[in-house]
């Protein structure tokens, strides 16, 4: 795949945007879960917030009741969610993908209704908030663990199910239930039926594999893409277990989830 | 449960290779196919169905090295010759007069075959079977089960995430003895199809052997004959566990051409592509070569496996030592409450659980038994040799008696 945002397909380019809504909406909402100064925010006024681009499926986050969700994919709001109050509208969807991986340029805000300016504050915010967590040695090693991993499955759920070189692989993936889990960190299960990979929000009590990091740093070092998942597992840091293809079928799409996330924009990805 | 301390060197190794060689072990070789920490990843040693891992742990061997081992590690009878062989030179500019005696040889006891080209791996040999398919019949289809091994090459479509998937564009699959979902293959892509892959039975990893069904060659034929299209057998890993003249005499089937391999040479590198009267002329138009295809070493060996098979017993001595494993395995699993089936030929044996589709219990009860000193995979069948004894399986019994026990008990 082509390293540079500019030289990217459309199709290309429209899945990574998708990718970037998709990985941005749920980072924010975890962001503001785990931050007092996000979630006060968050909480000061109900809101719900939409990012959207033409021809691609729009992401969501809301703010209602304590409570702080996102969504992507098509999927609608969740119950409750309050009618869009700011819908965060990106010119194309490559403009979309460079914005959301810090390439520059910024939406058009097109406010719709009461909470418009408390969503637009609460953005910008959890947005600048979200990598300079990354970057703060004092930020715990779980809740990056469970930062990347979330945002991991939600890329992988779009790439799955918007990257068409991918639709053959999935054929041969057989279909079922796989529990992620890193102690302390996070337990997570997802369900991969077809071409469709869904975070589910139940955890899982038999499911078809298991995918376990033997701690939270395992699971930052292979999120993060610094220690291949094929050598963690051989290292003991990752076990799996079950229904193998399942999970090396999810490993592949793992892969081409890493090639989109490579894609850089300007002078830098040349 | 892992154990790491029991594999430090392994795990060291393998940390070593991870820098310099892709996934560290890559293939079907790698830790993720195994149950990681459970099992070694590097092996040292090994010398009739015993081997020693880097770490000096000794196990009974059940993998044989992918099938290749039939008459045993270090066979004296096979690795003599082969070393004198070594000693006046492998590798000629021109094939030693041994290739011709291996030809006659092999010619003579697969049944139906009358010619043999000679390469080293079985993907070489099904890749050669498909090119000759699709130049003989000027069709470009390749129909093959679905599930069912054929090679690692891109056309094989062995792995659907091979950065060049669209190379097996031409292979289609059927469900494996869904015959009328062959036959409705065979009329959906009339007048297109060049040959039809069948390994003797069905041996997919991940899941239970099936022997065929009984009509499954009888239709496997018809369809061939009335489409002009060709009956590959890929024997490479039945190669002469199951019938001394070929696995297709057992099921009574009859191929066009056949895939042979693994245990033809007990471990060194050779493997055959045979073929019938009706083929020789297109397999003689071809330009077959490779640099190591003709290299007398492995021919050498070849001779000498067929010779110690024969008289270490062959097929039945193999059969009856798989059926003592199998009964064995079984009435163990059993009376420690799991469905433990064994299907698959006696002398090729897998264990699944029929409560679990999943594998989880084979990977319990492989990293159980690999604890206990038996090398058995979670995923992959398994192989008999003629180096085992009823005193070996026995023993493998026994261990898995308290694999099952521990694992009944949560406490493996």
């Amino acid at each position: 795949m082509e390293k540079n945002l500019d030289r990217l397909s459309k199709a290309d380019a429209a899945t990574l945007a998708r990718i970037r809504l998709a990985t941005t909406v749920r980072l924010v909402a975890l962001a503001a879960e785990a931050e007092p100064e996000l979630r006060a925010k968050a909480y000061a006024r109900p809101f719900s917030l939409i990012l959207s681009a033409p021809g691609i499926p729009s992401a969501g986050i809301c703010s209602r009741r304590g409570t702080i969700r996102s969504w992507a994919g098509g999927a609608k709001a969740p119950e409750g969610a309050l009618p869009p109050s700011l819908v965060l509208r990106f010119t194309s969807p490559r403009a979309a993908a460079l914005t959301l991986g810090g390439g520059g340029g910024a939406p058009f805000p097109l406010p719709l209704g009461p909470g418009a300016l408390s969503a637009l504050s609460f953005f910008r915010t959890a947005a600048a908030c979200v990598p300079a967590m990354f970057r703060d040695p004092a930020t715990e090693v779980a809740l990056k663990a469970r930062l990347l991993a979330e945002a991991a499955l939600r890329g992988l759920a779009e790439v799955a199910a918007s990257d068409d070189s991918l639709a053959e692989r999935l054929a041969h993936v057989p279909d079922g239930t796989v529990a992620l889990e890193a102690t302390g960190a996070f337990s997570i299960g997802i369900s991969k039926s077809g071409r469709r990979i869904e975070l589910l929000k139940a955890a899982l009590v038999s499911p078809n594999a298991r995918l376990a990091f033997r701690d939270a740093a395992s699971a930052v070092a292979v999120f993060s893409g610094s220690r291949p998942a094929v050598v963690a597992l051989g290292a003991g840091e990752v076990a799996i277990g079950g229904l193998l293809p399942l999970v090396q079928g999810l490993f592949a799409v793992l892969d081409r989830l890493g090639e989109y996330m490579a894609v850089g924009s300007g002078e830098a990805a040349r | 449960m892992s154990d790491t301390g029991r594999f430090s060197r392994s795990l060291e190794l393998f940390e070593r290779a991870a820098k310099v060689i892709p996934g560290g072990i890559y293939g079907s070789k790698a830790p993720g196919f195994l149950v990681p920490g459970s099992y070694p990843y590097y092996i040292e040693s090994a010398k009739g169905c015993r081997m020693r891992d880097a770490d000096g742990n000794e196990f009974i061997d059940y993998l044989c090295g992918y099938g290749s081992q039939i008459v045993g590690y270090g066979n004296e009878r096979v690795d003599g010759p082969a070393c004198e062989r070594a000693s006046r030179g492998d590798l000629l500019d021109q094939p030693a007069p041994v290739m011709v005696e291996l030809a006659e040889r092999i010619v003579g006891a697969v049944e139906g075959s009358s010619w043999a080209v000679f390469m080293k791996n079985g993907t070489d040999a099904t890749t050669l079977a498909y090119s000759l398919a699709r130049v003989r019949t000027e069709k470009p289809i390749a129909i093959m089960a679905s599930g069912a091994y054929h090679g690692a090459a891109n056309w094989c479509g062995a792995n659907p995430f091979a950065a060049l998937a669209a190379d097996s564009a031409g292979v289609l699959t059927f469900r494996y003895n869904d015959l009328p979902g062959l036959e409705r293959l065979f009329a959906e892509k009339r007048g297109r199809i060049a040959c039809l892959f069948l390994t003797p039975y069905h041996h997919p990893t991940f899941r239970p052997q099936e022997m065929p069904d009984p009509a499954l060659y009888e239709t496997a034929r018809r369809l061939c004959d009335s489409e002009g299209a060709l009956l590959v057998m890929d024997d490479i890993r039945g190669n002469f566990r199951l019938h001394p003249r070929g696995s297709h005499v057992r099921f009574g089937a009859k191929p066009d051409l056949w895939c042979m391999g693994k245990a033809m040479a007990n471990g060194y590198p050779i493997s055959a592509l045979l073929g019938g009267a009706e083929t020789r002329g297109t397999a003689n138009s071809f330009f077959i070569t490779g640099t190591y295809w003709m290299s007398a070493v492995p021919m050498v060996a070849a001779m000498a496996t067929m010779d110690e098979m024969e008289r270490l017993g062959g097929v039945p001595r193999l059969e009856s030592l798989g059926l003592l494993l199998k009964e064995g395995l079984e009435s163990e699993g059993r009376a420690a409450g799991f469905g433990a089936r064994v299907s698959g030929p006696p002398a090729i044996p897998f264990l699944t659980f029929d409560e679990d589709p999943d594998l989880y219990l084979n990977q319990r009860f492989g990293a159980a038994m690999a604890r206990r000193g038996v090398f058995m995979h979670p995923h992959h069948n398994w192989f008999i040799s003629l180096a085992h004894g009823e005193a070996d399986i026995a023993q493998t019994v026994d261990r898995a008696r308290e694999a099952f026990a521990a694992m009944a008990s949560g406490a493996e």
